[in-house]
């Protein structure tokens, strides 16, 4: 069965339309509903096959919404509607992505072209190629094979929480991107997701060419890398719980060498949040987890976000902060801001704002180690 | 300024590597002292406002930190706010050897310190 998301923010058109279609569909097709933004970023998780966007939204725009949408879930079809199909805005859309900019129904005419027109689309635009999911070695296996055949091709990888596309040009990977990575560091973070799904699509030279290295190399930099992960939760999970060394929280603003390792393990992290909730990190930092997490583009764009309760709250406070930055940097000349780091009751906070993403991480640690 | 306040500020701000400190103390007066001319009291001042406020925006984020760090490319800004109002803020250089764990100890002492500020 075929999966449907509508979102608007008039919740009678969307019980009446759902209704209708799921109706009209005969089965074919389970129709999801979402009012607001957040709901539906939460329901992509499920994997649609279609999502039907109004562009009449409040907070953030249809359009805004698209872009969002496609930066997280690369190659998701997006059909958009509207109260006005202009040539304009038609235009707009289908520049930003989307597939098709549709006129809302006001007649039932109406409601069955656009039931026609979603259908047929969802027919014809069924993902090319071919979909597995990752078993052990998997994906590594079915790149291997391409750059062995000299193939050209995309993969895109997908877990619930992520998306990443590798690009792989006449049996050469030149580029990867999931988030707000790209480059190396994507395509080690694709490799290393457990589980996830994939797909084959067909070749698309990306925009730039980010990947150099030979894919022999990097597949096995990968194979180590992922050795040394289970090297390291293996150790996690064997070593009896230590108050002493889990006490031994770095003070706040620690040495640079700490915060870059810091920083490090927080752009690989998008990789790693489809494992389950509180994944054990390394054995001295056993007990601490990470509670919330939120990965931006430079332009305030939501890339990925992990156990966040409000979206726009948190986009807020990511503004807020590099607006103080600003006015700080205006009266000290103290260089380009990069973080700031919080002690918290529970736990600790970083806030980065850098040129390309905004990032905020909260992690949690044990009761009584007197933050 | 409390007398407590005040021994604390000189008995502990007394390492090397810090650049200057500033504090504000109820109601509303402020006390400074740099090493450099350029990091005068009037600059301290306006940064010190500036901390204030962004400490209250987190707070309105649900983010209530006890210390906080503002790492810039040359220089790492550290600020603690009590309950009472008094709040602390310390510059250093953001270079290796730089006295983060000084730093945080005094403001984590700082924080706790009963009636610092009567």
């Amino acid at each position: 069965m075929k999966q449907i998301l509508f979102v608007d923010d008039d919740t009678a058109f969307l019980e009446l339309f759902s209704q209708w279609f799921e109706q009209m569909s005969a089965g074919k097709w389970k129709v999801f509903t979402a009012s607001t933004h957040g709901r539906a970023l939460q329901l992509l998780n499920e994997r649609m096959d279609l999502l039907v966007l109004d562009i009449g939204m409040p907070v953030m725009d249809g359009m805004q919404f698209l872009r969002l949408v496609l930066r997280a879930h690369p190659g998701q079809q997006i059909v958009m509607l509207t109260g006005q199909a202009t040539e304009e805005r038609k235009k707009a859309c289908l520049e930003q992505g989307a597939a098709v900019l549709l006129e809302k129904p006001v007649t039932a005419e109406g409601y069955q072209s656009v039931f026609a027109v979603l259908e047929s689309w969802g027919e014809t635009h069924s993902k090319p190629g071919f979909r597995g999911v990752t078993r052990e070695v998997g994906l590594q296996e079915v790149l291997r094979m391409d750059c062995l055949a000299r193939k050209s091709s995309i993969v895109e990888v997908f877990t619930p929480q992520a998306r990443g596309l590798i690009f792989i040009s006449e049996g050469e990977i030149v580029h990867a991107e999931a988030g707000s990575l790209q480059g190396e560091a994507a395509l080690y973070g694709l490799l290393g997701f457990v589980g996830a799904e994939f797909n084959l699509r067909e070749y698309n030279r990306p925009m730039r060419r980010t990947i150099f290295t030979k894919w022999e190399s990097l597949l096995t930099e990968a194979a180590q890398m992922q050795d040394e992960h289970s090297r390291l939760e293996r150790r996690s999970e064997a070593a009896p719980e230590n108050p002493a060394s889990s006490s031994s929280i770095p003070p706040i603003g620690g040495e640079p060498e700490h915060q870059a390792a810091e920083i490090q393990a927080v752009e690989t992290l998008p990789a790693e949040a489809q494992e389950p909730p509180d994944p054990p990190a390394t054995s001295e930092q056993s007990q601490v987890r990470i509670a919330e997490f939120v990965l931006c583009s430079g332009a305030g764009e939501m890339l990925f976000e992990s156990r966040c309760d409000s979206v726009e709250g948190r986009l807020q406070l990511l503004a807020q902060v590099e607006e103080h930055a600003a006015q700080l940097s205006g009266i000290l000349p103290a260089g380009r801001f990069d973080r700031i780091e919080a002690m918290l009751p529970d736990g600790r906070a970083v806030v980065q704002i850098a040129p390309d993403r905004r990032l905020l991480v909260r992690s949690v640690h044990p009761p009584g180690e007197g933050l | 300024m409390s007398e407590p306040l005040r021994d604390f500020l000189a008995s502990r701000l007394t390492f090397p590597g810090l650049a200057a400190w500033g504090a504000w103390f109820s109601p509303g007066q402020f006390a400074s002292q740099s090493q450099y001319n350029w990091l005068n009291a009037a600059r301290l001042q306006q940064t010190h406002q500036e901390l204030t406020i962004a400490a209250e925006s987190l707070a309105q984020h649900q983010l209530r930190p006890s210390r906080l760090c503002w790492v810039f490319e040359h220089m790492r800004i550290y600020f603690a706010a009590r309950e009472d109002g008094t709040s602390l803020a310390c510059y250093t250089q953001n270079a290796p050897g730089a006295p983060i764990a000084e730093i945080d100890k005094v403001l984590q002492d700082f924080v706790r310190h009963q009636n610092l500020n009567l």
